[in-house]
């Protein structure tokens, strides 16, 4: 297949996900268990025979979730919840939170006082990652969802079973990574929302199905590019954005993604675990050597080191920041973030999401002004 | 209906001033404490700070701080001093005042907080205070120390329990790491017994609220609650709660009662509007009601703190702290305020800066109507950023609310 066409049929599968996870369950029978954010042990889930899938925003307008939730949380919670609220999820078997922020945390709540879905558990993670006690914590928590998995599926889950899941998933994280090493290398060849799609059908397609696409791509992507002009090159740091509008913005401004740090990016591939040794402490591993988000302690790694180290290799020109309005986590590590890339003279722009009421054009004169003092 | 000045006078709490005196006396001696031989530590209001006061290390506390700051109308200024370097307005404002306090050194305290030598800060309140410590950790350069307890969804597991308590130990080592001194484990018993004896006197004092009329509202326990907070532990906090309890005590007597007639019990959720308390207060007064218990004062009522090792019963209490639990059990824990101040209509203070204390207060209000049928007021706003409140719309609501209440008890 051309590359065109693979990356078309992400699009599509991406406009339409919740088509394609109905179809997919009618068709083959699997159970399926809506998670939030990337801290998820997915692993676990698809050893247990089932399909993790990430819930994420949704562009409609909120009714039925305002008389469970305050206009000051973020659009992930809000519209979560009114899809679940409205219906829309209800090929889900059951919702899995892990420990991250005080929304999702209160969203967890709410959901289970709100939403009847077979399975509900919370994966109460720990907050810092850097002790002893903390990574042996983490491992018992693991443990305690295996269990509750298990007694939801009716079957063990063996640790042979757990590897050849992190072994996919690895795969899974392998090929993502080589796609951004390739958009590094070619920005060009991509348009951003072409990876947001593709990225965000990552969260949801089995990766059973998505691993050879992905491959495919980049097999057809070694042909050389279609448009070698060369343009601004921008870095994204921030949380969670599935809106392609924004993305579309990027592409009409003359400038080109050539790195994230974003959820929905390149911390939900970052890192692999080991198929050495006892799988829940692999997964351990996995976690807390992970550069951490902001949810998450860990002095020994820090948020600023890291995003400097890949703005530069990246060799970006200026740094977006895309935050979500009322993420708080993102937001109180924000003037942090800007003023280390500051002091290397590495530009940086603000841009708030807030889907409910987006000023597409004044995000689109902003950006745009940003990218001129580039050199765009 | 304005209640003239010896009224007013009368129903003042003797313990109001006396509170004064020993915060006055306690933020003093932290100043003087600055660059000497004794350590300062910044910690969070639900944080373990038996193990500091048992380390001879002085406690500051930025969360009280930050209602200093609402209370005395700061916090705008300072807030916006933070929103300058690009935090964002949607933050929490204690943090955001208290970040632009530390960094002009504009306080009612005259200089500021005293500098922390490190800083001590326990998530059982929220996510937030990871962050706001993280970048006082950053303005000051001093080590931060969190305590992290893990979130009690319905019940909680042995694991976190555990994992708590092995975190008390490596906070001992930390504490032994700054101080140069080794961790006296038999002073932290003495101060575990006098912490927990200070939230019994704590739970005591609030309980004379059961009494109707109620001698004090939560208007002066949010005052007094500043000891209870900043320095359980210790002697002095013992003392102070054991005379205004015998002060309410003899106010019950007398039949002193906070609110000149009262006709509706109100119970209070989340933390005070600093920056309207008197307002409010009077606002209420008027109307015949008096909040006469809330969810945020009753928060430093630890019970179970004395254990044989004091570390299960410190565990415990720091875990299960009430915006450390789910929804089900914050309902539970209403339910039983509602039962023994006999409350006839609540006020939901939706705090636009706590998300933890507020995302969830819509459906605990359907919860609690569906339990008992009690009624209760949304009131949007926020601790400490007077720019998103209205006082024109908070009167309307407040009386529209009593009147309600007052057709329902006709009715009845």
């Amino acid at each position: 297949m051309q590359e065109k066409e693979i990356l078309s049929e992400f699009k599509e599968a991406a406009e339409n996900s919740l088509d394609y996870l109905r179809t997919w369950k009618s068709r083959t029978g699997t159970k399926i268990l809506g998670y939030f954010c990337t801290n998820t042990p997915e692993e676990i889930i698809h050893a247990a025979g089932l399909l993790p899938v990430r819930i994420l925003s949704s562009p409609s307008a909120i009714s039925l979730a305002s008389r469970h939730l305050q206009s000051y949380s973020c659009s992930l919670v809000q519209s979560s919840l009114e899809a679940a609220l409205r219906g829309d999820l209800n090929f889900l078997d059951g919702t899995v939170f892990p420990h991250t922020c005080d929304s999702i945390q209160r969203l967890s709540d709410i959901w289970s006082e709100n939403i009847r879905f077979s399975f509900h558990w919370d994966v109460v993670l720990p907050v810092k990652l850097h002790t002893e006690s903390a990574r042996a914590y983490l491992t018992q928590e693991l443990a305690r969802f295996r269990t509750g998995l298990e007694k939801f599926v009716g079957h063990p889950i063996s640790d042979g079973e757990l590897k050849d899941s992190i072994s996919l998933f690895n795969r899974n994280r392998a090929l993502l990574r080589e796609l951004y090493r390739l958009r590094a290398a070619e920005p060009e060849r991509f348009r951003a929302g072409e990876i947001l799609s593709l990225v965000q059908c990552a969260t949801f397609m089995p990766k059973e199905v998505f691993n050879p696409k992905l491959k495919a791509l980049l097999e057809a992507s070694r042909a050389p590019q279609r448009n070698a002009a060369s343009k601004v090159r921008l870095f994204i740091a921030g949380s969670v954005c599935n809106y392609p509008q924004v993305f579309d913005l990027f592409d009409n401004s003359g400038a080109a993604l050539v790195g994230d740090d974003l959820c929905l990016g390149w911390r939900y591939f970052s890192e692999d675990a080991s198929l050495e040794g006892n799988p829940l402490e692999a997964l351990t591993t996995r976690f807390v050597r992970r550069v951490p988000c902001p949810c998450k302690h860990n002095p020994e790694l820090d948020r600023g080191d890291d995003l400097l180290r890949r703005v530069e290799e990246t060799r970006a020109q200026g740094a977006i920041f895309l935050l979500l309005k009322f993420c708080d986590p993102h937001a109180f590590d924000y003037p942090y973030l800007k003023d280390r890339l500051a002091q290397k003279k590495i530009p940086s722009l603000l841009l708030e999401i807030e889907p409910g009421s987006m000023p597409l054009g004044a995000l689109d004169t902003r950006l745009k002004a940003f990218i001129e003092t580039l050199g765009g | 209906m304005a209640t003239t000045e010896p009224e007013k006078e009368k129903r003042r709490l003797r313990a109001s001033q006396k509170m004064k005196e020993l915060m006055t006396l306690y933020y003093t001696g932290a100043k003087m404490a600055e660059g000497r031989d004794k350590k300062i530590a910044w910690i969070t209001s639900g944080g373990p700070v038996e193990f500091l006061i048992a380390a001879d290390v002085i406690p500051i506390y930025p969360e009280n701080h930050g209602a200093m700051l609402g209370a005395s109308k700061m916090s705008v200024e300072l807030c916006e001093v933070a929103e300058g370097l690009g935090y964002s307005r949607d933050l929490c404002s204690y943090a955001r005042g208290d970040i632009g306090s530390a960094l002009t050194k504009k306080s009612p305290i005259p200089g500021g907080l005293p500098k922390p030598d490190f800083l001590l800060a326990c998530n059982n309140i929220c996510g937030t205070v990871l962050k706001w410590y993280e970048a006082l950790s950053r303005i000051f350069h001093v080590p931060l120390f969190l305590l992290d307890t893990p979130f009690v969804h319905h019940q909680m597991t042995p694991e976190s329990l555990a994992y708590v308590k092995r975190q008390f130990e490596e906070l001992s080592e930390f504490i032994e790491g700054q101080t140069k001194k080794k961790f006296d484990w038999e002073k932290l018993k003495e101060v575990v017994r006098l912490s927990g004896e200070s939230a019994i006197l704590w739970k005591e004092v609030l309980d004379q609220c059961a009494h109707r009329p109620s001698p004090m509202s939560c208007f002066d326990a949010f005052i007094n609650m500043a000891p209870i907070v900043t320095l359980r532990g210790t002697r002095e906090v013992v003392n102070f709660y054991r005379e205004m309890k015998a002060e309410l005590q003899e106010r019950i007597a007398q039949g002193i009662s906070a609110v000149p007639s009262e006709k509706y019990r109100l119970l209070w959720d989340n933390i005070p509007i600093w920056y309207k308390m008197r307002e409010l207060g009077d606002l209420l007064s008027a109307q015949g009601a008096c909040l006469v218990a809330d969810t945020y004062t009753s928060a430093w009522v630890f019970e179970g703190l004395e254990t044989p090792d004091p570390l299960d019963g410190l565990a415990q209490a720091y875990t299960t702290a009430y915006l450390n639990i789910s929804i089900d059990l914050m309902v539970e824990r209403v339910l039983k305020l509602i039962k023994r101040f006999s409350i006839d209509g609540v006020i939901i203070h939706s705090n636009r800066s706590c998300k933890p204390y507020s995302l969830g207060q819509y459906d605990i209000q359907r919860l609690l109507y569906e339990k008992t049928g009690i009624l209760s007021l949304v009131l949007e706003a926020d601790m400490t950023d007077a720019r998103v409140y209205s006082d024109a719309q908070a009167q309307t609501r407040v009386e529209a609310f009593i009147e309600t209440l007052q057709n329902r008890m006709k009715a009845a």
